[in-house]
């Protein structure tokens, strides 16, 4: 054992070779303190540029984060209503239409995943910055039951920071650096790189792209609609995001088993959306906490612990002066969705938020305008008999794995409570190019069916009411149900 | 707080800066910093239950090894006085037994306290006792495997007399709680580590670049296939408890299993044995480019050293010496030859070691087999090493050959494998079958179907993007330097600057980019678990 100060020079060192065992070895080169330290420097600058470069290269230019806080900077003195929230309430919000309704001036903040803790630094430089009267939060079970999401919160940084001072954008940084969900762990250190989460396609062609939408559009708007691998996400020319498409409730019945299931909400986010609550009360705002349309099948899948929950979120914003309202708990005449509104299992397309944000509106107004509204949604005292009034079949999903000489499966729908469904399974021929039953319609949740064959097949479960005069209500379809012997 | 990360790295540099500021100033203070720092990262890893547990190893063991000294000085004074030689051996022997007692004691102790916190609840649930084997809600403490080994380590030496006996339990707590060996060991020795912990020394750069070369190495390998790999293999594991699984899915699943578990074992211990080089200090080495072995025997004493030779030190060597394995020996000798009887008892001892091992790992039926799996197969190699000698000679083989020599190692890559299988697969029946598919089953052709069935990311590539596939073959080229008697870190850090600075921002962008690819969480180590 050696003790570095009775070294003299390189040949005194007794190292371990890395993996190779114990081995005298003598430096090549006697470093100095002064030549490490100038190294070292040079090695960091090299890695910021590294990390630049990447990010000018592999960050699509005009995501949709950029491109939601490049409009708010965009954004005129006139701006009144701030909207925040996750990509839920920014599919739902739809804001041209929400301010022909409502004669406001509004902006929304929200980004994909948002996390409590960005909706409020979101509200607060709105507030800072503007003479703002409405913050509306978009709320579902997802925004208190998920934790914060590296990817949103870095781009949301990232993309705040552009027009932003020196002094606030250290001060976001250190903030997101040494937040309680990254500081101890791999995302410090990655929060720094969001391209390394958020990318377009690892090949020449997209990158290339990418570089030369940089290199072209002078906004984030205009590039956006030339971005490589746009998702679904589209911006229209004021900056607000949409989502074009609907859904295919055919196919994904199958996949919502597991997503749609409860998650505890977290206390950190409880403390966080009370900590909200506090801030817009301070400020003198009015505030709104909306429930954004989600899934009849989410409310199912959840159970009781939606209303218990909500009931909790409802009475601290009450609490503090705000007002809440959950669309999914709205009667008949007030808002109901419609299949052709949802883009996909989570999100709400382009039509149905134009439908949404008007009934949004409407019903702000009138609570502005010193009216009840109450009346116009069920109590979370009232969840047994809205789940009994609901009398569709919602959605019907199954799984299937190979057995003994066939396929079992496993079926389920999604429907109110007083809804008896019957189910039918049936495999597509490849050859006729039709469907044969192989389990007629029955009741019975569990099916099996013998097999000639390994392979993958397509599989369709049909559902409808029990004794239904109808061919069926609801289907669902796989094309990957693989038979192996 | 996983090792990497800003709190970590912050961490790291502030006691840094204490210790050598330290060591500049108060001629004994540098250890002290260490031990403040190691209690400061454990009390922050986990609960003040897991210190209570962490302190009370230390504390058991200091007293038993203070009790054995102290016991060695009463009867050498006893001794002193005693007139004859017979009181003499009467003394030696009356306090031989005390030793024994307080030795097994402590012991007995540590062990109660791993085994509570290890496998009390795997226990009652195989006991059906409870349904769930966390159901009590026991959270191991971080590193309890490690630094119990370690304690106890420490109490056999003194008990032997191989190593000093601590009197200050201050240094004695530094020597078990040191905070890069929490995380998944290596297990040190008191007498190689100790002298380095309390010694006084100053910032030397060439430990600061050995320390963050090793570092960085062991990072690539954690994040860029460890942590990449994950996701993947876990799903192709989970996918063989269906029957139809052909062989060739499990042979796939165990390969990967086999290079993501050494990416994140020995990516983990270059991480934390780099950190340590920063303090300048060096703990057991714990891999030698073990896919490189010749034998499942050799396999071992590369992979998982510390704990291959905590074994060797205090449980096989003890067992191989003891009267009924002495005895044995001589009964092999005479009735089935000089060869055997030599052999046998080791043999024996083998298998109790690796069961030992296995159930080191998890009290789980998979894990038990996994261990006697590798002490049989070193049991029956040892046992029938004059059958293969003879049949080597026999058949001309030239077992100095390259070709020989390439042929054992991938001998040994293959009965390695197979003794994954009982490792990664934790339903030992579901292993059995998948072992069986493997041989009886391969089914080459479903293999593709049967892959697009597991869900896992990256389908295009089987599961390992082409990133992967560079870092694995950068990892095997540096195995192969360090195989060869290169050492590497040496060697790089003679480069010209301009490679050199090129090589460091290439491993920080693979680094990088493997972060957006990762498919587990990347704070975890696996042997974090044991």
């Amino acid at each position: 054992m050696q003790t570095s100060n009775k070294r003299s020079g390189a040949g005194a060192a007794k190292h371990f070779a890395q993996e190779g065992g114990s081995s005298e070895v003598r430096h090549p080169k006697r470093f100095g303190g002064l030549r490490f330290v100038s190294a070292s420097v040079l090695l960091v600058t090299l890695l910021l540029a590294a990390n630049y470069a990447l990010a000018l290269c592999l960050e699509p230019y005009g995501g949709v984060t950029e491109v939601t806080w490049w409009a708010y900077r965009q954004a005129g003195d006139e701006l009144d209503t701030v909207f925040v929230g996750n990509s839920r309430t920014d599919a739902s919000v739809d804001v041209a239409t929400f301010d022909e309704e409502a004669g406001t001036c509004s902006i929304s903040l929200s980004t994909v995943f948002q996390s409590l803790e960005d909706s409020n630094t979101a509200v607060q430089t709105a507030l800072k910055e503007h003479d703002i009267k409405r913050v509306v939060l978009g709320v579902s079970a997802s925004t208190f039951s998920t934790g914060r999401h590296i990817q949103s919160s870095s781009t949301f940084t990232q993309a705040k920071a552009l027009g932003e001072s020196p002094v606030d954008v250290v001060s976001d940084y250190a903030r997101l650096l040494t937040s309680d969900e990254f500081f101890c762990n791999d995302k410090s250190i990655t929060s720094l790189m969001p391209w390394t989460y958020s990318h377009v396609p690892y090949d020449v062609a997209s990158i290339r792209q990418n570089v030369r939408n940089r290199l072209t559009f002078d906004n984030p708007i205009d590039a956006n609609r030339n971005i490589v691998n746009p998702d679904f996400w589209h911006v229209d020319d004021r900056g607000d995001r949409y989502i074009d498409g609907e859904a295919d409730f055919s196919w994904f019945g199958c996949t919502v088993r597991s997503s749609g299931s409860y998650d505890e909400y977290l206390e950190d986010n409880k403390r966080e959306f009370v900590r909200f609550l506090d801030m817009c009360a301070q400020h003198d705002v009015r505030l709104y906490v909306v429930g954004v349309p989600v899934q009849f099948y989410d409310l199912v899948s959840q159970g009781k612990h939606y209303p218990e929950q909500m009931g909790w979120v409802k009475s601290q914003v009450e609490a503090y002066g705000g007002t809440f309202l959950d669309f999914n708990m709205a009667r008949e005449g007030t808002y109901a969705y419609e299949d052709a509104d949802w883009a996909d299992i989570h999100h709400i397309n382009l039509g149905g938020s134009k439908r949404f944000s008007a009934v949004l509106a409407r019903e702000l107004m009138r609570i502005e305008s010193g009216e009840d509204v109450s009346a116009d949604f069920y109590s979370y005292d009232e969840w047994d008999g809205f789940m009994a009034d609901y009398d569709r079949i919602y959605l019907v999903g199954f799984s299937a794995e190979s057995c003994d000489g066939g396929l079992s499966a496993e079926l389920w729908s999604y429907a109110g409570t007083r809804v008896a469904v019957e189910y039918e399974v049936s495999v597509l021929d490849d050859a006729t190019g039709e469907y044969e039953v192989v389990s007629p319609y029955g009741s019975s949740a569990e099916r099996t069916w013998p097999m000639d064959a390994e392979g993958t097949y397509t599989v369709r479960v049909a559902a409808r009411h029990v004794g239904a005069d109808v061919p069926f209500e609801r289907e669902c379809i796989r094309t990957d149900v693989t038979y192996l012997a | 707080m996983s090792i990497a990360s800003l709190a970590f790295a912050l961490f790291v540099f502030a006691l840094l800066c204490v210790y050598y500021v330290v060591g500049r100033v108060a001629r004994d203070g540098q250890w002290m910093v260490l031990l403040i720092g190691s209690l400061g990262f454990y009390a922050l890893q986990g609960t003040p239950v897991t210190m209570v547990v962490l302190v009370s190893v230390a504390l058991v063991t200091w007293l038993a090894a203070r009790g054995l000294k102290r016991l060695d000085e009463v009867a050498a004074a006893k001794r002193k006085d005693a007139s004859d030689r017979k009181d003499k051996k009467l003394i030696k022997q009356r306090y031989q037994r005390h030793k024994r007692v307080v030795l097994w004691g402590s012991l007995a102790v540590c062990v109660a306290i791993l085994s509570y916190f290890k496998y009390w609840n795997v226990l009652l649930c195989y006991l059906r006792v409870t349904d769930d084997p966390t159901s009590l809600g026991i959270l191991l403490p971080l590193g309890i495997s490690f630094y119990t080994m370690q304690s106890m380590g420490y109490l056999i030496d003194a008990y032997n007399g191989t190593c000093d006996i601590e009197h200050n339990f201050a240094r004695h707590l530094l020597f078990v709680s040191y905070f890069p060996q929490m995380i998944q060991g290596p297990i040190n020795k008191r007498s190689s580590l100790g002298p380095q912990l309390f010694a006084r020394r100053r910032m030397d750069v060439q430990d600061i670049r050995r320390g963050l070369l090793r570092s960085g190495y062991g990072m690539l390998k954690k994040v860029c296939i460890a942590n990449v790999l994950g996701g993947t293999v876990s799903k192709l594991l989970t996918s063989l408890e269906s029957p139809a699984m052909p062989g060739s899915l499990a042979a796939y699943a165990v390969l990967l299993y086999s290079i993501q578990m050494y990416a994140d074992f020995s990516g983990g211990i270059d991480m934390v044995e780099g950190v340590s080089e920063l303090f300048g200090i060096r703990m057991a080495q714990n891999f030698k480019q073990p896919y490189f072995s010749t034998s499942l025997a050799n396999f071992w004493q590369r992979w998982h050293m510390s704990l291959g030779a905590w074994m060797r030190d205090y449980v096989f060597y003890p067992i191989a010496v003891t009267r009924p394995f002495r005895s044995l020996g001589k009964w092999g000798t005479k009735r089935l030859g000089k060869q055997v009887g030599r052999s046998l008892p080791a043999c024996v001892a083998n298998v109790i070691v690796f069961t030992i091992v296995g159930i080191w790992h998890g009290i789980e039926a998979h894990y038990v087999a996994w261990g006697l799996f590798n002490g049989l197969i070193i049991a029956f190699a040892d046992l029938l090493k004059p059958v293969f000698d003879k049949a080597a000679r026999l058949l001309r083989i030239n077992r100095e050959a390259a070709l020989f020599h390439a042929f054992a190692i991938v001998r040994t890559f293959v009965v390695v494998n197979i003794g994954r299988y009982f490792d990664c697969i934790p339903d030992l029946g579901v292993a059995v079958s998948a072992l069986g598919r493997t041989f009886g089953s391969f089914d080459a052709g479903a293999f593709g179907t049967a892959l697009s069935t597991t869900g896992i990311s990256y389908p295009a590539f089987c599961g390992v993007p082409p990133l992967v596939l560079v870092v694995c073959l950068f990892v095997l080229v540096v195995s192969v330097l360090y195989e060869r008697g290169t050492d590497v870190r040496e060697a790089i850090m003679g480069w010209w600057l301009v490679p050199r600075l090129a090589l460091y921002v290439a491993v920080g962008v693979a680094i990088a980019v493997s972060f957006g690819l990762e498919t587990v969480s990347g704070g975890t180590f696996l042997y974090a678990n044991f």
